[in-house]
């Protein structure tokens, strides 16, 4: 279903828009922040890089032919300016003066920081992988069309850094 | 189960746990950049730009150099006779030993505060090593200290001054080595490290010069005479009030045997000479702007850098209010020379000792306009400004001329390179590694990194860069790749051995 809405996306675009941006956004905006922390480790981070998506979506929405594509369009900008950002450099995670990530529940959150850790241990294309397929549930032929490789590089990929992640996530005392 | 199921359901166990986080509103979401044609003719512009911009550099750099070839008015403003007519030179640097190895000495430190009511300031100082780890804290909330944190000249040690209390830190971890008495308990003008580790010196502000022996804890103070009714524009004392110290700073000679205050503002500058000696301070001789024939230029405003160069023999100060270098002869305490450096508004040059005591650089923030002057310390000559060059295919400013880092702000690192060969300049590109003397760039670091200021680890293998807000980035020395820390709240700058 494609409709033109008008106003809705204005504080982004300012001009007639074909997509609901702003259902879109509700819709997904918290499930992509939660896939860019998980891939960033920083919150700030990810909520800057989820906005920075929705901005290019808008800009960009002749790209999206139907509006029923729109979640694995958002994940595949997300993951590309995730990944561009993390090559640029590697970052590393907001650290409280404790030196422990606080929960949303106010607990140092120990398992946080240890996924966090594993996934700085390897490649942002491996992370990409693995995130979008074990927490968000795209099967490997979709995360291949969302990464723009062949799915049996896909497949090789998360094989190989699922290795590596729990390797790092067992040395950082992860949960068995 | 597989081993392949096995670890597929743990892994969806692990990363598939629910990361609630607040959202903000949509209508907070930002425009996104322009691009194709927008962007076409903005690269288009730029290169334009930048054409122009750089024809116009070559045209005054080549204009610099052919008038310092002749040196005439309106290029370089020294005021000592011999640089007017000598044909100017910079010296090769004089590579020095890497010293501080220790691991503690590769931790950098960086202070953040921020108002948790507006009758109090919490300072946290945070020490990230070169792994990019956070390995220590020093809340001021803790154990609390009102003044600035200084850093030993090894590196290794880091002191905070309280009310009551001087504590040292190890700079490897922030843990407390040992606690210092601290009387009497006014304001702390300025302090400072002798070089050897063995003692710590502070001016108070109720004028005095105070030592303390770290190994033995023990304490001499010494009054420091100064102007108590001075007559400063902008500075109203109360009739029958006598106010104490307003700005000082002292220095150590690089044996530690010899330590010099310098006060000044809100009174004749005044230079005092003591021997350190195992017992404390004696004071050996001292000096007055306007008494017994001796004429000190004096800052006009609080802020200047104090060197000892010359092998104990000059005490350089740069004055951070107005750009002027002044030359005192230590033997005599008389001034040898004035040099003044071209400076728009105070604190817009942040002065770059060199280790080896040769060159003074003078670094314009890139906010300001990113250029270069250089004081050569043993001839006065004062050379630039010109623009800072920032690639690597770019020959040095200074080449020629050797034979063979805020609105205003006092920067808190000097950007050298343990072994005073490289100079770091940062800017909204990165870091620019600059040879000395002449500057030539050899390499980028951090590219794409908006930067502020940059300190180097004791062994020169890791650069550290503050950004203006809450990253802290580290990289290594030879390129590769950066990693970055973020504070909770932003950084004001690093505790380093050496401050300008």
């Amino acid at each position: 279903m494609v409709r033109d809405v008008r106003d809705e996306a204005a504080p982004a675009v300012g001009r007639i828009s074909r997509l609901p941006w702003r259902e879109l956004y509700e819709a997904h905006a918290a499930e992509l922040v939660g896939y860019l922390w998980k891939l960033t480790g920083d919150r700030e981070v990810a909520t800057d890089l989820m906005q920075d998506t929705f901005a290019v979506g808008i800009r960009d929405e002749r790209a999206l032919r139907e509006a029923a594509k729109a979640r694995p369009w958002l994940f595949r900008i997300a993951t590309r300016l995730a990944t561009k950002r993390l090559r640029r450099a590697r970052l590393i995670a907001f650290l409280p003066f404790t030196g422990t990530e606080r929960s949303t529940e106010g607990v140092p959150d120990v398992e946080g920081l240890a996924v966090r850790d594993a996934m700085r241990a390897i490649s942002p294309d491996q992370a990409a992988a693995l995130v979008l397929h074990y927490a968000h549930g795209f099967t490997g032929a979709e995360v291949a069309e969302l990464m723009g490789r062949s799915e049996e590089a896909i497949k090789s990929r998360i094989a190989r850094g699922r290795r590596a992640f729990l390797a790092a996530y067992d040395r950082q005392g992860g949960q068995p | 189960m597989s081993d392949e199921q096995r670890d597929d359901e743990r892994m969806r166990r692990i990363l598939g746990r629910p990361a609630s986080m607040a959202v903000p509103p949509f209508d907070a979401l930002r425009r996104a950049p322009a691009r194709s044609a927008r962007r076409s003719i903005a690269v288009t512009t730029a290169t334009v730009l930048v054409a122009v911009a750089a024809l116009y550099a070559g045209r005054e750099l080549s204009t610099f150099r052919q008038e310092q070839v002749s040196p005439s008015a309106g290029v370089a403003r020294p005021t000592a006779k011999a640089s007017a007519t000598t044909k100017a030179r910079l010296p090769q640097p004089i590579a020095q030993p890497i010293t501080r190895t220790s691991p503690a000495a590769q931790v950098a430190w960086v202070s953040t505060s921020e108002l948790v009511s507006p009758q109090e300031r919490r300072t946290v100082l945070v020490g990230v090593d070169p792994a990019g780890k956070i390995v220590g804290r020093i809340d001021g909330s803790v154990d609390p200290f009102n003044y600035r944190a200084w850093r030993s000249a090894d590196g290794a040690m880091l002191v905070t001054i309280g009310d009551a209390v001087i504590t040292a830190y190890s700079a490897l971890d922030g843990t407390i080595e040992r606690r210092y008495a601290r009387e009497p308990r006014d304001g702390v003008v300025d302090a400072a490290f002798s070089p050897d580790g063995r003692w710590f010196a502070l001016i108070g502000s109720a004028a005095y010069v105070q030592v303390l022996d770290l190994r033995t804890g023990v304490t001499q103070t010494t009054p420091l005479a100064h102007d108590p009714k001075p007559q400063t524009p902008g500075l109203t004392v109360a009739p029958g009030v006598a106010i104490g110290l307003i700005w000082s700073t002292l220095a150590f000679t690089p044996d530690s045997k010899r330590l010099f205050t310098i006060v000044d503002w809100a009174g004749p500058l005044s230079v005092t000479a003591f021997d350190v000696t195992p017992t404390g301070l004696v004071q050996t001789a001292r000096a007055v702007d306007g008494q017994s024939g001796k004429t000190f230029r004096g800052c006009g405003g609080p802020g200047l850098a104090p060197k000892i160069v010359g092998g104990g023999q000059t005490l350089v100060l740069y004055c951070h209010v107005d750009g002027s270098v002044t030359f005192i002869d230590l033997p005599t305490l008389t001034t040898s020379a004035n040099v003044q450096a071209d400076m728009r508004n105070p604190f817009w040059l942040a002065p770059i000792f060199t280790p080896d005591g040769q060159l003074l650089y003078l670094h314009q923030y890139p906010s300001f306009g990113d250029v270069m002057q250089v004081v050569d310390l043993r001839s006065h000559a004062l050379l630039g400004p010109v623009p800072t060059p920032t690639k690597v295919d770019q020959p040095g400013p200074f080449s020629w001329l050797f034979p063979v880092a805020y609105a205003g702000g006092t920067p808190s690192t000097v950007p050298v390179s343990p072994d005073g060969l490289r100079l770091y300049s940062v800017g909204s590109v990165g870091i620019t590694v600059l040879r000395v003397p002449d500057l030539k760039p050899i390499a980028t670091l951090g590219a794409g990194f908006a930067l502020s200021e940059v300190w180097i680890s004791g062994d020169g293998k890791t650069v550290y860069a503050t950004d203006r807000g809450k990253g802290l980035h580290v990289m290594p020395d030879g390129g590769g790749p950066v990693i970055t820390v973020s504070m909770p709240v932003d950084i004001g700058g690093f505790i380093a051995s050496e401050h300008g």
